[in-house]
């Protein structure tokens, strides 16, 4: 299971919730969509955008007292199948390799950027993803082709 | 854009290099020039390497590399 929100704050008095999705799927907040949390599955009832955030109605939830014992609530799903995507839970762990076949460890974390989401190797070492060259063996390896000095140091 | 910079881009586009170039100048420009290379933008912290494309030209490095930072952790869902 992937954590791909959580439940910041109810929102009205009909039991709408505030989300903050952590997914950028946001196909997971489509009306009938199952999420799962500590205390069981909801289903979404209906979503829509609200500013950087979600205002969700899950079935169930009829008032501001119900939303308010879902603050703070986890919501997780199965992870999807989709070959084409690159998805940061199978990439956290993945050994790195050049093509010259010289090893730059584990991908210890993968940080947000506009340009590109970077890849956090041992020591700081940030990579851009788009010099990923062959993911086929994901999650356990991939394959970078960077430019000169951008493994020589953490900046 | 920053002349520091532009003359290492320069130098880099006439001996044909790819090479990360280091800069601290977060207020320039990103030109034609600067597309394919990789440049390392300082964000207050530490060098972070960006690889310049087409759809980057116009805008500032300092849009490319915000001062503040994201991470997401392996249980997370994010393509």
């Amino acid at each position: 299971m992937l954590e791909v929100g959580r439940i910041a704050k109810a929102h009205g008095l009909s039991g709408e919730v505030i989300v903050s999705l952590g997914t950028d799927v946001t196909d997971r907040l489509a009306p009938g969509s199952v999420l799962s949390t500590d205390a069981g599955p909801l289903v979404v009832r209906s979503a829509r955008r609200h500013q950087h955030r979600w205002i969700v109605d899950f079935e169930g939830v009829a008032d501001r007292t119900a939303a308010d014992a879902l603050r703070g609530t986890v919501l997780r799903a199965e992870p999807l199948v989709d070959d084409d995507a690159l998805w940061v839970h199978e990439l956290i762990g993945a050994e790195v390799r050049t093509t010259a076949g010289r090893s730059c460890g584990r991908v210890e974390a993968v940080e947000a950027n506009p340009a590109s989401d970077l890849m956090v190797l041992p020591g700081g070492v940030l990579v851009p993803v788009v010099f990923i060259v062959d993911e086929a063996d994901l999650p356990e390896r991939v394959v970078i082709d960077p430019p000169e000095g951008l493994l020589d140091d953490a900046g | 854009m920053d002349d520091h910079l532009l003359s290492k881009v320069d130098d880099l586009n006439t001996k044909g290099e790819k090479r990360v170039v280091k800069t601290w100048s977060r207020r320039s420009t990103i030109i034609p020039d600067m597309v394919g290379h990789t440049i390392a933008v300082h964000d207050g912290r530490k060098h972070v390497p960006v690889y310049v494309t087409e759809s980057m030209v116009g805008h500032k490095l300092e849009r490319v590399r915000p001062t503040r930072t994201f991470r997401f952790h392996a249980g997370q869902e994010n393509a």
